[in-house]
């Protein structure tokens, strides 16, 4: 009699310890997180040269240097990369307003899935948008920007400065 | 005798590859894949409880709905992936919805939700290679009005000052900040769709387009897909993913596109586009019958593939008539 009641216990025991794992089911999931989006860092100092004053407004062009976008975000995302110019402003005298200086990307070489487009601007007053990016992935879009501004006539010799800033967001 | 002598050989042979081995180990090891090294400078939104809503932008921006009166922390990370140290200054700026477009505010200009947002660490001291993770805090007063609110968290460098003439340069790269301020759960988000048009990408490949449009009070994020049926000899196609890579604003509408690819035929087909945003669908069925395609070199090899065909006819007809008059010719002589 202990001997069957034993017995049966430790096969009830087994039973149940054979079924309540079978029955209890684990959820489980994994979380992609976003990369980075990023600006490649600037180089110091771009002068875009020197001439001879002119009594002729005459226009002066340089390159900014490449900048690389890199959209490590993944999935479909988009960016959008503007640029702003402060007045190129001299030591002494009136300033070269930031109207007169114009934005061109040139041609963007993309890595990846991502379509690129570029906006050539002519007034950099207000924050203007230049390259929008459309991501579907990791990717990269570098291109190597040129400005142009238009030095009006009859300005004073001189070393003119200005900061431009360029966001990606 | 002889066994010692290649054994030594052996073993000196293994020990100058583990060698070899160790030493090469550690530079594979540091050598950084061609696209990590980006040279710049990056910033990383680390999730936080919004972003278990599942919709994938709240992975990007930083997503919130807040009641006036209440604040929350999300954390960015800061990376340098230049080779040199960099000031990365961290603060957040203005930003607003111009034309449908996320547009940025200049500088440090402040609105609403930037004024109250603070981070922890406004510069950040940052070796080549190394990231730093930043604590980003918004914090409503208890007055603020309800209505979505926009602004960025930016990471900005900039080029020492010019010694000579010329250009000062700032690159800056932000996160978007999206917060709807109200009492209670986020607004039901409420957008439509267009009927559905179906037309040509640039390089030919069937596109289909649809408008949606935000009619709700809180930035959506849409995604959908498209699926085609009931086309020509019953063919069926998709689901092919729709989505719009950017947060739709309230009040905003934005054209999004899925794009084909060239195999699939012109048509007719049932096209059903089915979007959803925070539990919301919607969805369009139109039928549909793309444009059809237009061949490179256009009308010329138009007219040259006509003439090649006619030329073929016009040698057929002169091989037939040949054929015809030969036969009979030899027809009468051997009558």
């Amino acid at each position: 009699m202990r001997k069957c009641v034993l017995l049966l216990t430790v096969l009830g025991a087994v039973t149940v310890g054979i079924v309540l794992p079978a029955g209890a089911s684990t959820p489980a999931s994994f979380t992609l997180t976003s990369g980075t989006l990023s600006i490649s860092a600037p180089i110091a100092g771009v002068s875009l040269g020197s001439q001879v004053a002119s009594t002729t407004s005459s226009v002066m062009s340089g390159s900014l240097g490449a900048v690389t976008v890199s959209d490590q975000r993944g999935g479909t995302t988009t960016w959008t990369a503007s640029v702003i110019s402060t007045a190129f402003t001299p030591t002494a005298g009136p300033a070269d307003p930031a109207t007169n200086v114009s934005y061109s990307a040139g041609p963007i070489v993309a890595s990846g899935p991502v379509v690129a487009t570029a906006y050539p601007v002519t007034d950099l007053t207000g924050v203007v948008t230049v390259v929008t990016g459309a991501s579907t992935g990791i990717s990269t879009a570098t291109w190597s920007p040129t400005i142009s501004i238009v030095v009006p006539a009859n300005f004073a010799p001189g070393v003119y400065t200005a900061t431009i800033t360029s966001s990606v967001a | 005798m002889k066994s010692p002598r290649p054994i030594s050989i052996w073993g000196f042979i293994v020990a100058l590859a583990l060698l070899a081995g160790s030493l090469a180990a550690p530079s594979a090891a540091s050598a950084v894949p061609a696209q990590e090294r980006s040279g710049g400078i990056g910033i990383r939104l680390v999730p936080g409880a919004s972003s278990v809503s599942g919709e994938p932008l709240t992975f990007s921006y930083v997503v919130e709905r807040l009641a006036p009166g209440s604040r929350v922390t999300r954390q960015i990370e800061v990376s340098n992936t230049t080779d040199a140290t960099a000031d990365v200054a961290v603060f957040p700026a203005a930003a607003s919805i111009v034309e449908g477009k996320f547009s940025f505010a200049p500088g440090r200009t402040g609105d609403p939700l930037s004024s109250w947002t603070t981070v922890a660490q406004s510069v950040v001291h940052l070796a080549p290679g190394a990231t730093v993770v930043d604590a980003v805090t918004i914090k409503l007063p208890t007055g603020a009005s309800s209505g979505e609110r926009y602004a960025v968290v930016w990471a900005q460098v900039s080029a020492p000052s010019p010694t000579q003439s010329g250009v000062r340069l700032v690159n800056r790269v932000g996160v978007r900040m999206y917060v709807s301020v109200g009492k209670g759960g986020s607004p039901a988000a409420k957008f439509t769709v267009s009927p559905l048009v179906a037309g040509r990408s640039a390089n030919g490949d069937p596109l289909v387009a649809a408008n949606v449009h935000n009619v709700g009070q809180g930035a959506l994020d849409i995604t959908g897909a498209l699926t085609l049926s009931d086309g020509p000899g019953g063919l069926s196609a998709g689901p092919f993913p729709f989505t719009l890579g950017a947060l739709l604003a309230p009040h905003h509408s934005a054209i999004g596109y899925v794009e084909l690819d060239s195999q699939i035929p012109r048509g007719p087909w049932r096209a059903d586009l089915t979007l959803s945003s925070g539990g919301t669908q919607q969805s369009s069925v139109t039928t549909i019958i793309y444009p059809a395609r237009i061949p490179a070199g256009g009308q010329r090899s138009i007219f040259v593939s006509l003439m090649l065909v006619g030329l073929i006819v016009l040698m057929l007809l002169l091989a037939a008539g040949a054929l015809v008059l030969f036969s009979r010719r030899h027809h009468l002589r051997l009558a």
